[in-house]
């Protein structure tokens, strides 16, 4: 089974995860595994489900190939490249090639490339999205975006309760040790 | 163009005010033909997103960006525009409008049966006299007909029909009406509350007062705090047309509703003085169709109805109908909101919520009150809709850093408590403030309304003092990281929509008499926001609707004595 049919799988393993119309990934096999692995390196399996476990490259990929702006898919292939670049300077591997200290070392200096960048205030993972934002605000607002309102992201990580049916505005949240949903 | 069979009463519009004179007027025996322009929604069947997780949407409810781009440019601007909401409102590539340069206006609403009342904010609150005389203490618009007491009693029918829960507060500037058991203001907002009543004496910190039952009434079930309300709540338990009126009229058998059916001018008899037609285009074919009645409600919205007006156009009335004052377009008004801040709340780490509340805080008008001598450097005043929560993951996210493990644990926890305030400040009438035909005319025919509203001097002042106050507040309370909101929102934004066609004791100066009978026609009334002289600072949909519950009452006595 190549990568690329493994992700398929899971992307159908994760229920509703994807409702576009399919169409082609502007991704190539190669970009489509390393946002697979950097997802999973953001939101990790843990005593709850992982990033590819909840779908979420599945999900990034669709983004960006069918919602993305031109500008803002040039800026993500960008960063996916240079992280395999950096990689290959540093490690003398490719990213995917690189074990996981390596590659979450260079992820690590995508986050301090993109440190003096500041969304705009009230900045949502729903609301309009800043076209310039860096490589790796991207990266992370589409792998938490995909994650948390899958269904396994939703309903293991965080609380869910479509129908509370009722109102308390004073609850210790050690009662409950995770947010709501929404 | 057919004649049709006959009706008692014509009904333009399903929405908050339609509704209302369709109940109403069917509940007198009359039969009644509602029209609306929109497509059909049905009470539960039409609720197509509600309760829908996000894994269960296209692109997890994303904004599809083209087709918002395309079709819904305008609309998108409403809060709670989405995926969940977006089959209720217009599209604007299909529906323009005309804005001039310099003078943006969001005209924002929906298409559909039921209209605004299905996304709509739910506050309602009681203009006071301190609203009904203000136009005759300070000269600026026409004197209201009527005072608070004319319209109390309608104040009272509409509160226990659609059910209003809230605290009383015996404020002569927010009279009490008939309320179920208010909902609860959080930890955080009762702290709010208490430094701000402590600080400021005269000011009173209240849970909103929302048409969102906190106890069953009639069929209705009560709210189940899930809360995205607008995009149809099956159990009713807040009111929309759906949910209340149209039910309460279909049961009398006297009620038909025609979808599609968009209203393009009336029909007048200058010497009889009556509406004698009303004209529709079916949205579906273009097919054009008269309809004929002894009574005609404009219940379309102010800006709808005053269209129809203007569009009813003939040689005799050059001018539209029921505009021999040459006022009906003029005094439009629409609220000044946007201008407020936003903070966050130490203190309240480690606390958390349960349900998600529908409402907001209030914190009802404190200028210019009675009595008070006016340090002020504007007239009228403003009020405050506020709420503290904790920050969500989806706008929290951003500020944790790093990523893996620590970063995933670190997320289950919820951000600091934000809260917010917004002022929604009166607007004055001003006769250029208005609304206008364009050449250009809609994918039907009909000519496109034109806006030029802007805000002015007063308004900006008032925005001064808003932002001033708000920021003081918020350090009064405790806040810290206090962003103040300068810029109040492009006008129509707050979809507090008033004037077209006021209300005045002279039919030299006004459009319709304290009855909501148009001056020219007495067999029209005109009962939405259009009717109206002044703005107050309150939300508008209560006093639309009792207007009309009141409208209503006399246009079947007027029939009963054969007087229209």
């Amino acid at each position: 089974m190549n990568r690329r049919t493994l992700l398929q799988i899971l992307a159908l393993a994760a229920s509703g995860a994807l409702h576009a119309k399919p169409s082609a990934s502007k991704l190539d096999e190669t970009q489509q595994q390393m946002v697979a692995e950097l997802a999973e390196l953001i939101l990790p399996r843990t005593d709850t489900p992982g990033a590819i476990d909840a779908g979420v490259p599945a999900f990034v990929d669709h983004i960006v190939s069918d919602w993305y702006s031109v500008r803002e898919r040039a800026i993500f292939i960008e960063g996916l490249r240079a992280i395999d670049v950096f990689c290959r300077s540093n490690f003398r591997r490719s990213f995917s090639a690189a074990d996981t200290a390596q590659r979450i070392a260079a992820l690590r200096s995508l986050e301090q490339r993109a440190a003096s960048y500041a969304p705009p205030p009230g900045t949502s993972v729903f609301g309009k999205p800043d076209e310039r934002s860096p490589f790796f605000f991207k990266l992370k607002l589409l792998t938490v975006l995909g994650y948390y309102t899958s269904e396994a992201g939703a309903t293991t990580e965080l609380a869910f309760n479509p129908v509370p049916g009722r109102y308390d505005g004073n609850v210790d949240f050690a009662t409950l040790g995770k947010q709501w949903t929404s | 163009m057919s004649e049709s069979q006959q009706f008692d009463a014509i009904v333009v519009g399903s929405g908050i005010t339609g509704g209302w004179a369709a109940k109403e007027l069917t509940e007198k025996r009359l039969k009644v033909l509602v029209l609306e322009r929109g497509k059909d929604v049905r009470h539960r069947a039409g609720y197509t997103t509600e309760h829908m997780p996000a894994w269960q949407m296209p692109d997890r409810g994303l904004f599809e960006r083209e087709v918002y781009d395309r079709d819904y440019a305008i609309q998108s601007r409403a809060r709670g525009f989405g995926y969940a909401t977006q089959h209720f409102w217009i599209n604007d590539r299909e529906n323009p409008y005309v804005q001039p340069p310099g003078m943006p206006f969001n005209w924002l609403r929906t298409d559909v049966v039921g209209g605004r009342s299905l996304v709509w904010g739910r506050h309602v609150y009681r203009f006071s006299d301190l609203d009904f005389e203000a136009n005759k203490q300070d000269g600026h618009g026409v004197d209201w007909p009527i005072r608070y007491r004319d319209i109390a009693p309608w104040y009272s029918h509409v509160e226990k029909f659609i059910g209003v829960s809230g605290q009383a507060e015996g404020l002569a500037q927010l009279p009490d009406g008939e309320f179920q058991p208010p909902m609860s203001m959080n930890v955080c907002e009762q702290a709010f509350k208490k430094r701000v009543e402590t600080k400021y004496p005269e000011r009173r910190v209240t849970i909103g007062r929302v048409a969102v039952l906190t106890e069953p009434l009639g069929d209705r079930g009560a709210c189940h705090y899930c809360g995205p309300c607008a995009r149809g709540c099956s159990v009713g338990a807040y009111f929309s047309s759906q949910s209340s009126t149209l039910p309460a009229a279909t049961k009398t058998g006297n009620l038909t509703l025609r979808p599609d059916s968009l209203v393009e001018s009336l029909e007048y008899d200058h010497r009889k003085r009556r509406v004698t037609g009303v004209r529709v285009i079916d949205t579906r074919t273009g097919e054009r169709q008269k309809y004929t009645a002894r009574v005609v409600f404009l219940c379309a919205s102010a800006f709808a109805s005053t269209q129809v007006l203007l569009n009813s156009r003939a040689e005799q009335h050059p001018d539209g109908l029921a505009n021999s004052s040459g006022t009906l377009g003029r005094y439009i008004m629409v609220h000044y909101h946007g201008v407020g801040a936003t903070a966050t709340m130490p203190g309240f780490e480690g606390k958390y919520f349960y349900g998600n509340r529908p409402n907001t805080m209030y914190l009802p008008r404190f200028r210019n009150l009675r009595g008070e001598e006016s340090r002020h450097d504007f007239v009228r005043g403003y009020g405050f809709q506020s709420a503290a929560a904790p920050i969500a993951w989806s706008s929290y996210w951003h500020r944790v850093p790093g990523f893996g493990a620590d970063f995933k644990q670190a997320l289950r926890k919820p951000g600091p408590w934000f809260i917010f305030l917004e002022g929604f400040g009166e607007c004055l009438p001003y006769a250029d403030n208005r609304i206008v035909l364009e050449r250009a005319t809609d994918r039907f025919g009909v000519p496109q309304l034109r806006f030029e509203v802007t805000f002015r001097e007063n308004e900006r002042r008032m925005g001064a003092d808003i932002l001033r106050e708000s920021v003081d507040m918020l350090k009064a309370a405790g806040a810290s990281n206090i962003n103040p909101l300068p810029e109040p929102a492009i006008p129509g934004t707050s979809i507090h929509e008033y004037g077209g066609a006021r209300m005045g004791n002279d039919p030299r100066e006004s459009v319709v008499n304290a009855h909501n009978q148009a001056h020219d026609a007495p067999n029209l009334f005109i009962t939405d926001g259009a009717c109206m002289s002044s703005s107050s600072c309150v939300n508008p949909s209560l006093t639309f609707m009792a207007l009309t519950a009141r409208a209503a009452g006399y246009a079947v006595e007027q029939l009963k004595t054969g007087a229209i």
